[in-house]
């Protein structure tokens, strides 16, 4: 982590943006939904990766549209499942947060079933509703 | 190590009707060199199936870090674990609806009807997890061995 970037405190209403990949493996399901397979840690990891969505844009949490949608959970949900939402800044990823705890089974279903779809075309992304805010392109 | 499985199928279908047929033998060929499946005859499976079984099939080509952040590579006998399981028990009408791989090298397949759900995942070791789901909330938590008859009969409830 370098020394300039600063740990903020992630609010309940933050917005944690989590990439899942649809090509090659998909993970989306039939009905738009996530697998709960890509909210689950691989061995030995500290946390699920995450993005502040304040932090970023679309464009730059998305990493490669050809492979990846975006999710987008609540802070407060997280919370709510007992889980800790951790900022944790990379070099090149000011925005990298992790959310840490004892993600069973269980809580990975709770997580890909709670993630909200953030839309996306060809052109960018399609805002609506509370996804609404075209600076963040 | 090539296997052959030829699955006859009940007299009387249970799953999707408009797609099983009665008392047609299915030959499925499992390569175990490259865990390449070959469905000679996958036109008499529902649909449903058939995709499931290809994305299996494809999945089996996945190499080590296929995620970019270092996902283990499922093996072919984890891939043929799952594979066996949907060619055994498709035919008793469990809703089966999604397969995808995990990190540390599992397959889960997932089924689902109205409320009720169900992940089943073969690990990488050879064991299995099962958990069953309704509204979203754990309802069971165990291994396919121990908690078989639970699965078979937790969508007809």
């Amino acid at each position: 982590m370098s020394k300039k970037q600063k740990i903020v405190a992630i609010n309940a209403d933050d917005r944690l943006l989590r990439r899942v990949q649809f090509l090659d493996p998909n993970f989306i399901k039939d009905d738009g939904t996530p697998a709960s397979s890509s909210f689950s840690l691989r061995r030995g990891e500290e946390g699920l990766s995450v993005d502040i969505d304040r932090l970023t844009t679309f464009k730059r949490a998305i990493q490669d549209r050809s492979r990846f949608r975006l999710f987008a959970l609540v802070a407060a949900y997280t919370s709510s499942l007992g889980l800790e939402n951790v900022h944790d800044p990379l070099p090149n990823n000011n925005a990298h947060a992790l959310i840490k705890g004892h993600i069973t089974r269980g809580i990975s279903r709770k997580l890909a079933a709670a993630a909200i779809r953030i839309p996306y075309t060809s052109d960018g992304y399609a805002f609506s509703g509370e996804f609404k805010n075209p600076e963040k392109v | 190590m090539n296997s052959t499985i030829v699955l006859q199928e009940p007299e009387v279908a249970y799953g999707d009707t408009q797609l099983t047929t009665v008392a047609q033998p299915k030959e499925i060929t499992l390569s175990g060199g490259d865990s390449s499946i070959y469905l000679s005859k996958s036109r008499y499976f529902p649909q449903t199936i058939a995709t499931l079984l290809q994305k299996l099939n494809r999945l089996a080509r996945l190499g080590e870090n296929w995620d970019g952040y270092g996902a283990a590579a499922p093996s072919d006998d984890t891939i043929r674990a799952a594979t066996d399981f949907i060619i055994r028990h498709y035919a008793l009408d469990l809703p089966f609806y999604f397969s995808a791989p995990g990190v540390n090298g599992e397959i889960m397949l997932e089924m689902s009807r109205g409320n009720r759900a169900a992940e089943l995942y073969f690990l990488a070791d050879g064991t299995t997890e099962l958990i069953l789901f309704k509204n979203n909330e754990t309802e069971l938590e165990g291994n396919l061995e121990e908690n078989i008859s639970k699965l078979l009969h937790f969508f007809d409830e």
